[in-house]
């Protein structure tokens, strides 16, 4: 028993996928946040868009998701989600194979992120005291 | 009665782990840190990277920083599911790291569907009311707690906000929880689980992240400078109970004293730092200034560096008296007693107590009292006949 676990998603930002690239993030398990753009439940796609409207320097980016794991699932397009997956870089770019998937309508994003940096800044300081 | 065979060695190294250094605290104070049998609310990854104690690697116990953690409280998505019979199995990720927790259902039986009949029988009509009453009270937990334990014997969705608390266990080579607690979390909004991150952020800064001293063990081995004031101030009011000529004192006295100047070289040895005149002067004034804020001296002039000792000067205690015998006389205070900053500012008008602070004032008081001199009326109200 409890053999397998999954690896632990990372919460990041959808433009970080972007940002930070193959060689960091492909295979590695991932949660993200981000509005339902399309849904196709016959092919098993969607596209999940940027939520952070604030962040001039992030641009409008979508990260295609593959739904084949979490299907059928309550995909009203405009909502936003938050999906924990692995990540595969193909020729068209990241590709989120989405494992877990929860509708958050109602979040706060601009605290989420604020609390997110928070908890990166203190694991990080604490990292640099403990080497 | 601590035979404990290990735990003397490993409490005198001490392991470096950040800028600040701390010792493992032997089995026997482990019940002194309050993080030791507390349910901590730690990041998933944290409780996976955490050490066993070291010297103890049978016990469950492990450390984060010197604290023994036995006992963890998580908040998680769930991210995996496994149903045994008795008992589930689920993965809970919290976005530093994933750990499965053993979740047992409920024993009690919940398919008997009788109604247990509370009712007895009774002898008149209010009692009737009022058991009739108590029976539906009753019935009403018990379908309560029969819900919840069908809800916990159901198995969570995947993506749902599972909480539990649990010892952490080592299974098979892997590190998990054995759950005694464990609920599904409504959070549609994710608030819950920021505030909880926020929560945790606060709790490490704040407490996890400290090391724990056991008490006792501050004096003699605080060997920063607030701790040599602090060991200089309890050197100089032992010498000042012990030598009862001394009615005051310069700071420049102090230093030819031997004892004191014994644990200023004490401190300089183990900090392997020399001091000059002036650093040993500062040291001095620090401690004297404490004794001050305790109301055990007083300053008597801002001009000269002469302290007197409060209990020696019979001048300060009569005049304190005397203003209390006088203000009493006063209609305003005859009733209730004049406050005792009222005597203060009484006090200060004489040059001779103009650098008296409200601790000494309220020590004189309270001595004069013990001695029946005057009568306090209330908290801060003295009153004399």
């Amino acid at each position: 028993m409890a053999r397998n676990l999954p690896g632990s998603g990372e919460i990041v930002r959808i433009c970080e996928i972007f940002q930070r690239g193959a060689e960091e993030f492909d295979g590695r398990a991932v949660r993200v946040m981000g509005k339902l753009e399309t849904h196709d439940i016959v092919d098993c796609t969607a596209e999940l868009s940027n939520v952070e409207r604030a962040q001039k320097s992030s641009p409008h980016q979508e990260l295609a998701v593959n739904t084949r794991l979490i299907e059928p699932f309550q995909a009203r397009l405009g909502s936003i989600f938050q999906m924990v997956g692995e990540v595969e870089f193909t020729a068209h770019g990241p590709l989120l194979h989405a494992r877990v998937v929860k509708c958050v309508d109602g979040i706060d994003t601009a605290v989420y992120y604020r609390v997110l940096d928070m908890q990166r800044h203190y694991l990080k300081g604490r990292l640099a005291l403990q080497v | 009665s601590v035979a404990e065979g290990p735990a003397t060695p490993v409490s005198s190294t001490s392991t470096v782990h950040n800028e600040k250094s701390f010792s493992y605290l032997p089995q026997t104070y482990w019940g002194l840190d309050p993080l030791h049998r507390a349910y901590v609310k730690m990041f998933v990854r944290d409780v996976l990277e955490m050490d066993i104690y070291p010297g103890h690697p049978t016990l469950n116990v492990y450390a984060y920083r010197n604290h023994p953690i036995s006992r963890v409280d998580l908040l998680g998505w769930v991210v995996r599911v496994e149903e045994r019979e008795k008992l589930f199995n689920y993965a809970i990720d919290d976005g530093t790291g994933v750990i499965s927790c053993t979740c047992w259902k409920p024993r009690v039986p919940v398919n008997t569907e009788e109604d247990i009949d509370y009712a007895t029988p009774g002898t008149s009509t209010e009692q009737e009311a009022a058991e009739q009453e108590f029976t539906e009270f009753l019935a009403l937990k018990t379908r309560e707690i029969k819900k919840c334990v069908r809800e916990l014997r159901q198995p969570v969705k995947l993506r749902d906000l599972l909480h539990v608390r649990g010892r952490i266990k080592s299974y098979r080579g892997r590190r998990e929880v054995g759950a005694v607690y464990f609920r599904c979390v409504d959070d549609p909004t994710c608030s819950v689980e920021i505030n909880r991150t926020m929560e945790q952020l606060q709790l490490y800064q704040d407490f996890y992240d400290v090391p724990f001293q056991p008490p006792g063990s501050q004096e003699g081995e605080d060997d920063t400078e607030a701790g040599v004031v602090k060991a200089l101030q309890d050197a100089i009011a032992d010498f000042l109970s012990a030598n009862s000529a001394v009615l005051n004192f310069d700071i420049k006295e102090l230093a030819t004293v031997d004892s004191l100047m014994s644990v200023v070289q004490k401190a300089q040895k183990e900090n392997n730092a020399t001091m000059n005149a002036k650093e040993v002067n500062s040291l001095f004034t620090q401690a004297v200034g404490g004794l001050a804020d305790l109301g055990i001296v007083y300053k008597r002039s801002d001009k000269d560096s002469l302290y007197v000792v409060i209990d020696r000067d019979s001048a300060l205690e009569s005049a304190v008296l005397d203003i209390v015998r006088r203000e009493s006389q006063n209609p305003k205070y005859s009733e209730s007693g004049c406050h005792y900053l009222h005597v203060l500012d009484c006090l200060r008008m004489k040059h001779r107590f103009s650098g008296v602070s409200p601790k000494v004032v309220g020590r004189i008081l309270d001595k004069l009292e013990s001695q029946s001199d005057i009568i306090s009326t209330s908290e801060n109200h003295y009153i004399a006949f």
